[in-house]
């Protein structure tokens, strides 16, 4: 550990672990190392750093840089500007009903996903495009869905690409929809792997999708992470253990623009660093409160500048940290 | 060569915990999982050292204890003493773990790295969600712990008609387990178990100590066929689990039912834990070592995510969701026959046998017969062994051919709905009953249980007759609302309707349906 100023800041440098004894080749592979994770700051209001808890929700806006966290101990939507600072906050009123997810799509728009007061088993939930303040402007119905996706309840939104991604966490179900709710393209995740789901327990944690349409998931209760390619193309990554580089609880789930995958372990608390390749790289955190220290964390999400933001369990917040590419 | 064989081994052992997928759906197993999953071998917090504190004494960075009990010496969590600078949890000294070499800050918050889910993301057997309502929202029979986590502001109309703004509290909804790492506080409402007096030598069961381990023994020392007390080894092994009945493998045993604590329990931490909590001993000569019970979730503890334990919002694996007891709208009547579900026969529900009341009395002692020690009993519920759901001297029941309770129970099936043999009367697992005198193993394939078949009158009435263990959607941890004339009123915060569905587990009433004590009491 040292300190080291980067970037106008001085902040904590923290020693990485694992394949970090094997820098140069990693499996066949030529591990970029380098790769340098520095501890900033607790997203924070003027009263100081915000305690969110367990369950806290992120998503990001890939093109201001704003973060948007769903606090679901006390529901609503916190925006924080991409130093940190909450700049405004929406969704406490009840008429948008519990907001399970959102995402913010290439116009700004504010996509959420939530369950409408009034919810029904014929009306579950609905996607809202609300602006900049988080107002309300349209819904929209999703349609075209294939029959097998009767029982389809999503719970988390994604965009990519101009689509919109809707997935049932718990099924693994995934719908691809445009921006009037007609259904575009499914997976069935569990199908596609071949996975029974009366004899595996298929629900997953983590849900992301990188640029190319790549979609990563974590099954905690198989110790690993996953990578589906749009054509349906599945590849596990990880393995159950407590060491390095080991699954205890694999949780949130999140790709950068260099490819690198960060995998949250709430068990070891822990963030866990794989190459494109699969190929674990590093990892960072431990349990504990000091500096770099996790208490069961859970979504992260990254921006395109390598802000990576972890949310945790213990009141504890959201943590942020600035990954350095040497 | 002897250390060839031995990385040999101990590769084959990480290969059976870690390599096969059949190994890590079943953590428990019926009795202790892999000891890592739960503790660090060493210490693992910032890499100091846990040391020993005497009473009174206050050791290095200010680490106090007060019990005795080891205590963290490591660099100070944001410099307090205590965990988040208030009152410990739990009974624990210090940062709040280590104690035990745990990986939460208190027994439940370790419990929940697993068990809890968020809003968008279920967990294996979750018994908290994040969320009232959701496609995650806990279905379990003993209710969603999330319901105690979250308090329900209302307006309320004072008599001369002004209005206030009045708050249901959480904390009154059920079993406010102290998780500290997942926003669960210590319960300042209510500081002692209701009904908790004094119980071998020890004041009542005070609230801070509840956790998950209170009721449930991690290390699953007791055992569903080879009974057992309290901790410790020299059993027949524990082949799997004893929540769904079976039969245990030749020269094995079955672990009890949902790790259930059994007597002499002693879960460690605090003396009040130790001596007043789950100190399951009851002398009665008829009860057994550990409350009986069996799931009818046929899928096992291979997978519980397609237990649907009455919940039509519920979806199995192929997205499918089963509609059971789905009443007819807009009538008074209430047809809760199941009409849609997804796995064959009817959607898991708990088959109660015996001892729950009783187990429930170790901290709750003066609610049951059995065990009260205030005079006046006889105000009492009965609750319990032997409190037969069929009590002479009352007469006939309207039917005309039971006695009054009993038949109450087997005919009624709602509001406008009662007539010997009418569709969907019998046993209802949203009143459930325990079915005295059988096996577990048998009980699972008992059918009297089942819907539309009458229940026998040794049945016993309970605790979880008329509340839920963890938690529930209404005060008092009550499985439906008390205070709505009509269950289509029932209210989460005694205003909006929003909720009552999920405190329902998405079962739906006629218009008119009344309060569900007239299961057995029927006055509609």
């Amino acid at each position: 550990m040292g300190m080291k100023s980067k970037n106008g800041y001085s902040k904590f440098k923290y020693a990485l672990f694992g394949a970090a004894f094997f820098p140069f080749i990693f499996c066949g592979q030529t591990v970029a190392y380098g790769l340098t994770v520095y501890s900033l700051y607790k997203l924070a209001n003027f009263s100081g750093g915000i305690p969110f808890s367990y369950g806290a929700q992120l998503a990001i806006d890939e093109h201001t840089g704003d973060l948007y966290v769903i606090d679901d101990t006390h529901g609503g939507v916190s925006i924080f500007n991409k130093h940190g600072m909450e700049t405004y906050q929406f969704g406490h009123a009840s008429n948008l009903g519990q907001i399970v997810s959102l995402a913010v799509d290439k116009d700004g728009n504010i996509l959420i996903l939530s369950y409408p007061v009034s919810r029904t088993a014929a009306d579950p939930y609905y996607i809202g495009f609300c602006d900049f303040r988080g107002k309300l402007e349209r819904k929209i119905k999703i349609t075209g869905l294939p029959r097998d996706f009767s029982g389809f309840l999503p719970d988390k939104i994604l965009t990519c690409d101009g689509h919109i991604y809707l997935i049932d966490i718990s099924t693994l179900l995934v719908a691809q929809v445009d921006e009037k709710g007609v259904c575009l393209k499914t997976w069935d995740i569990s199908r596609l792997a071949g996975w029974n789901p009366a004899t595996m327990q298929i629900s997953a944690f983590g849900f992301t999708i990188d640029e190319k349409g790549n979609m990563y998931f974590t099954i905690p209760t198989s110790f690993k992470a996953f990578k589906m390619t749009p054509a349906g193309k599945i590849s596990s990554f990880g393995q159950g253990g407590d060491g390095p580089g080991k699954f205890g609880v694999a949780s949130g789930i999140a790709v950068d623009k260099k490819g690198y995958i960060y995998v949250t372990d709430k068990l070891r608390c822990a963030v866990l660093i794989f190459d494109k390749n699969l190929t674990f790289v590093r990892e960072f955190g431990y349990r504990g409160y000091g500096m770099g220290g996790l208490i069961v964390p859970t979504d992260l999400v990254i921006d395109r500048e390598g802000t990576l933001y972890v949310a945790q369990g213990g009141n504890r917040g959201v943590d942020v940290f600035k990954m350095g590419y040497d | 060569m002897k250390a060839a064989r031995i990385i040999l081994i101990l590769l084959a052992a990480v290969t059976l915990v870690f390599g096969l997928s059949g190994a890590a759906f079943a953590f428990h197993n019926g009795g202790v999982g892999f000891c890592e999953g739960c503790h660090t071998m060493h210490n693992s917090v910032t890499g100091g050292t846990v040391a020993f504190i005497a009473n009174g004494t206050t050791g290095a960075n200010g680490m106090s204890s007060t019990n005795g009990v080891k205590a963290w010496t490591g660099t100070p969590l944001n410099g307090n003493t205590t965990a988040n600078g208030g009152a410990s949890y739990g009974g624990i000294v210090g940062q709040g773990e280590n104690q035990y070499l745990l990986r939460g800050s208190d027994p439940s918050s370790t419990c929940l790295n697993c068990h809890a889910a968020t809003k968008t993301t279920p967990a294996y057997y979750q018994e908290m969600s994040v969320s009232t309502g959701g496609a995650n929202f806990i279905q379990h029979e003993a209710g969603d712990f999330r319901w105690v986590a979250t308090d329900y502001t209302y307006t309320l109309t004072n008599p001369d008609m002004s209005t206030t703004t009045a708050v249901s509290k959480g904390l009154n909804h059920g079993h406010a387990v102290v998780a500290q790492d997942f926003g669960m506080s210590p319960n300042t409402l209510i500081t002692a178990a209701p009904g908790s007096t004094v119980i071998n030598g020890t004041g009542a069961y005070p609230s801070g100590n509840l956790a998950c381990n209170s009721c449930h023994d991690p290390h699953g020392a007791v055992t569903a066929t080879g009974g057992g007390s309290a901790n410790g080894g020299g059993k027949l092994p524990i082949s799997g689990s004893g929540s769904y009945g079976g039969t245990a493998v030749a020269g094995t045993q079955l672990g009890a039912y949902r790790l259930l604590a059994g007597k002499n329990y002693d879960p460690g931490g605090s003396s009040a834990l130790k001596e007043n909590g789950t100190g399951y001993d009851p002398t009665d000569s008829v009860l057994v070592g550990f409350p009986v019970q069996v799931s009818t979730d046929t899928s096992g503890s291979l997978n519980g995510m397609t237990g649907y334990y009455n919940n039509p919002l519920f979806t199995n694996g192929s997205g499918i969701k089963a509609t059971a007891y789905q009443a007819a709208s807009g009538n008074g009547q209430n047809n809760w026959t199941v009409t849609a579900n997804p796995t064959a026969g009817s959607p898991a529900h708990n088959i109660y046998v015996q001892g729950m009341s009783e187990f429930c009395s170790s901290c709750h002692n003066q609610f049951l017969n059995n065990r009260a020690t205030i005079a006046n009993n006889t105000h009492r519920h009965p609750s319990g062994v032997k409190q037969w759901i069929e009590q002479t001297g009352q007469g006939t029941n309207a039917s005309g051919n039971m006695d009054a309770l009993y038949g109450n129970y087997n005919d009624y099936a709602g509001t406008g709905n009662y007539a010997s043999g009418a569709t969907g009367a019998g046993y209802w697992p949203l009143v459930p009953v325990e079915l005295y005198g059988i096996s577990n193993s048998s009980a699972v394939t008992d059918t009297t249980i089942d819907t539309n078949t009458m229940v026998q009158n040794t049945a016993n009435v309970m605790c979880l007759t008329c509340h839920r263990a963890h938690a529930s959607g209404f005060d008092h941890d009550t499985r439906w609302d008390t205070y709505a004339t009509f269950i289509s009123d029932s209210s989460v915060d005694h205003t909006s309707l929003a909720n009552a569905t999920d405190a329902y587990y998405g079962q739906t009433f006629g218009t008119y349906q009344r309060q569900l004590c007239n299961k057995c009491h029927v006055q509609d």
